[in-house]
């Protein structure tokens, strides 16, 4: 159109200057407020002896959707219907929810029976009164809050067409009262944690395969060498919970990060005291050098497409976040505001960078980064310390650590900031260095 | 004489040839002329990071025994030379002046607030103590602005235009709402111009979606904003004529 439309305004122009001169305003109007949606998750209909695991599933869900950060989850208490209201439709009355402004309604039932749990749900449109989504989940007794998470996801991909994260598990640094800093797993929502290892050490730092299997991490090893520990990057195989080192030689290796093909590992390694971004094969072999620069480079953090490496570099003074491609051509600076910018983590997306930054009031904060913009936004504030971003795999969730509390815990967070949860006990145990986990593979597949 | 005659034609043909090929009909509206009313404050420096216009909601959480275990990681960072420690002092009320911002005016977080006494003395606390002195944490302050700025302005830095099309502007994108669940992937997409008529006194007579966005929840949520945005600020005398059939606006995401 560009040509012709120039010719066009060019002879109107001389044409007829009145008409160019009465050219009307175009307001235009961006930046909008993002509503979430107002749901209403009624009371479980608990049948058989499943009136615990439902209420568990209960309080998942509610968790799961307000974190998600595209619903306002309304308060039970607020309810107007009978708490005996069924599954429905028939029998619901409308006007008692929307009374208490739901836009939709969620009804779910939970039976126990031999087999375990089984966990009917139905989404309804309150405006029009009918059906939108539904199915039936089974699981075990034991797993009622997967369900919940199940659910969960579901209704992400209902109204987004994009798979929920709520299935998925994260990796983090756990060091309970007195004792060593080890790597852990858990739920997103931090329940069923385990130790990957115990190797009584230092370990730090972890890092997922893209399969899901195996975890890179930074392990001090002890050595007559090193009797405080030596900084070396060490694989964990989850399946079989064996642990092996992955690069030994330089002085100091920390911070890797898996490619998102699975094929490379970017880490962080010191040769003469000047640490600069490396690159090695998974299988420790084909060792490369990355960045040749006198000055400190770290934490690298991949793209999604595996094309392009973030990372810290104090090059022009103080630590700021960079760009490279993925040989360590084309470096490029993102961050100009702050003096003290760290552990950038590349989203799912591509298009932002979270990173951990330090304000003028010597507050640790969670700020996100937009790649081709470099406009910087603010997710935490006024708050405690926060560090450590991380993405959830479909990118609408960030679990960092905080000692909001006073003590260093878990918290996610939706990713636009709105909503903050914690997520780790209070077991007086110190969290710190998450990493959230990949999509299960069978999701990841179906996307 | 001549010569002018056929200067005449010809320019009379091209124009007309123009027309009938899709220049002419509705003239496509195309520079947006309006005004950024910067507001009324101090400018807040370049190189440092933004602040949100109001601390985000403080998780429910309860808040006892607080039990600080600082890490390592936490306290590498120690900044220079220490002030003098301010004495801490029970926080007051939230700052007088809040902040021009539309959302709900919270109180500010109670996380970063002074520890009680018997709280432990740690390396986090002294960061907090001296360097965001009690009284400066968590307080709703200011936003940047520039002093000669607008006091209805909202923007941090002012561009030149016509200042009623700026208040037109800030009060449709005040009820400009979306909901969460338009797929982050479509958003970016997501572009419709809405035509909008005004009588003498603001109020808006009617509107038309000119140019869809090809997403009905997105039109629906520009309507209702347009609906809610009236009535808007009377237009000044010198627009009646130029708005006598209406303007338009485009809506982004």
């Amino acid at each position: 159109m560009r040509p012709m439309a120039r010719t066009c305004v060019a002879l109107a122009a001389l044409a007829l200057p009145a008409l160019a001169l009465g050219q009307e305003p175009l307001i235009e109007v961006s930046g909008a407020t993002f509503r979430p949606l107002p749901i209403a998750i009624a009371p479980p209909i608990a049948q058989g002896d499943a009136a615990s695991p439902a209420e568990e599933i209960y309080e998942a869900l509610t968790f799961d959707l307000e974190v998600s950060g595209l619903f306002e989850v309304i308060p039970r208490k607020a309810f107007l219907a009978d708490p005996r209201e069924p599954l429905g439709p028939e029998g619901i009355v409308w006007t008692r929810w929307a009374d208490v402004a739901a836009e939709e309604l969620l009804k779910f039932q939970v039976e126990a029976g031999p087999q375990g749990l089984k966990l009917t749900w139905r989404l309804y449109e309150v405006a029009t009164q009918r059906p939108t989504a539904g199915a039936t989940l089974e699981g075990r007794v034991a797993d009622a809050r997967r369900l919940a998470h199940r659910l969960a996801d579901e209704m992400v991909r209902h109204h987004t067409r994009e798979p929920g994260a709520f299935s998925t598990r994260i990796a983090f640094v756990r060091r309970p009262t007195g004792g060593s800093k080890e790597i852990w797993v858990a739920d997103y929502d931090g329940r069923n944690a385990s130790p990957v290892a115990n190797t009584r050490g230092i370990s730090l730092l972890p890092t997922w395969s893209p399969s899901g299997t195996e975890l890179a991490f930074t392990f001090f090893k002890k050595s007559l060498e090193y009797p405080n520990g030596h900084p070396q990057v060490w694989k964990a195989n989850l399946l079989t919970g064996k642990t092996a080192p992955l690069v030994t030689s330089g002085d100091l290796n920390t911070g890797a990060a898996w490619s998102p093909d699975g094929t490379k590992i970017a880490f962080t390694m010191s040769r003469d005291g000047n640490p600069d971004i490396y690159v090695v094969n998974a299988d420790g072999s084909g060792l490369r050098r990355l960045t040749r620069d006198p000055s400190t480079e770290s934490s690298p953090a991949w793209s999604p497409d595996g094309k392009r490496i973030a990372f810290v570099s104090d090059r022009h003074g103080t630590p700021q976040i960079f760009v490279m491609d993925a040989d360590g051509e084309n470096v490029e600076r993102l961050t100009r505001q702050g003096n003290y910018n760290q552990t950038p983590k590349w989203s799912p997306r591509g298009d932002e960078i979270a990173f951990t930054a330090r304000d003028e009031r010597y507050a640790f904060d969670i700020f996100v980064v937009n790649v081709e913009t470099k406009e910087i936004r603010r997710l935490t504030q006024d708050q405690g310390n926060n560090l450590y971003p991380t993405w959830s795999p479909n990118g609408r969730m960030i679990l960092f650590v905080s000692d909001r509390d006073g003590d260093r815990a878990l918290y996610v967070a939706s990713a636009d900031g709105r909503v903050q949860r914690r997520v780790s006990p209070r077991d007086g145990a110190e969290y710190s260095d998450p990493a959230w986990g990949p999509f299960p593979v069978s999701v990841e597949a179906r996307r | 004489m001549l010569s002018v005659l056929v200067h005449a034609l010809v320019f009379a043909g091209l124009f007309g040839a123009s027309l009938s090929s899709g220049c002419g009909g509705r003239r496509e509206p195309e520079k947006p002329v309006v005004a950024k009313l910067v507001r009324l404050g101090t400018p807040r420096e370049k190189h440092l990071l933004p602040r949100l216009p109001t601390a985000p909601p403080t998780p429910p959480a309860s808040r006892e025994a607080p039990q600080v275990t600082p890490g390592k990681e936490l306290s590498t960072p120690q900044p220079p030379k220490p002030p003098e420690p301010p004495k801490p002092e029970p926080r007051s009320q939230p700052a007088e002046k809040a902040p021009p911002a539309s959302r709900s005016p919270s109180p500010p977080a109670q996380a970063a607030a002074p520890k009680g006494p018997k709280q432990e003395k740690s390396e986090l606390d002294d960061i907090i103590q001296r360097f965001a002195s009690a009284d400066r944490v968590g307080k709703a302050e200011p936003l940047p602005g520039l002093p000669d700025g607008d006091p209805l302005g909202d923007a941090e830095e002012a561009a030149e235009g016509e200042r009623y099309l700026a208040l037109v502007q800030k009060r449709l994108r005040d009820h400009y709402v979306l909901p969460s669940t338009i797929p982050e992937a479509e958003r970016i997409r997501l572009s419709a111009i809405v035509r909008i008529h005004v009588d003498r006194t603001g109020r808006i007579t009617r509107h038309v979606i000119e140019q869809s966005s090809g997403n009905p929840q997105f039109d629906a949520a520009l309507e209702s904003a347009v609906v809610k945005a009236s009535p808007l600020p009377p237009p000044p005398e010198h627009l009646l004529r130029q708005f006598a059939n209406g303007f338009s606006v485009r809506f982004r995401y």
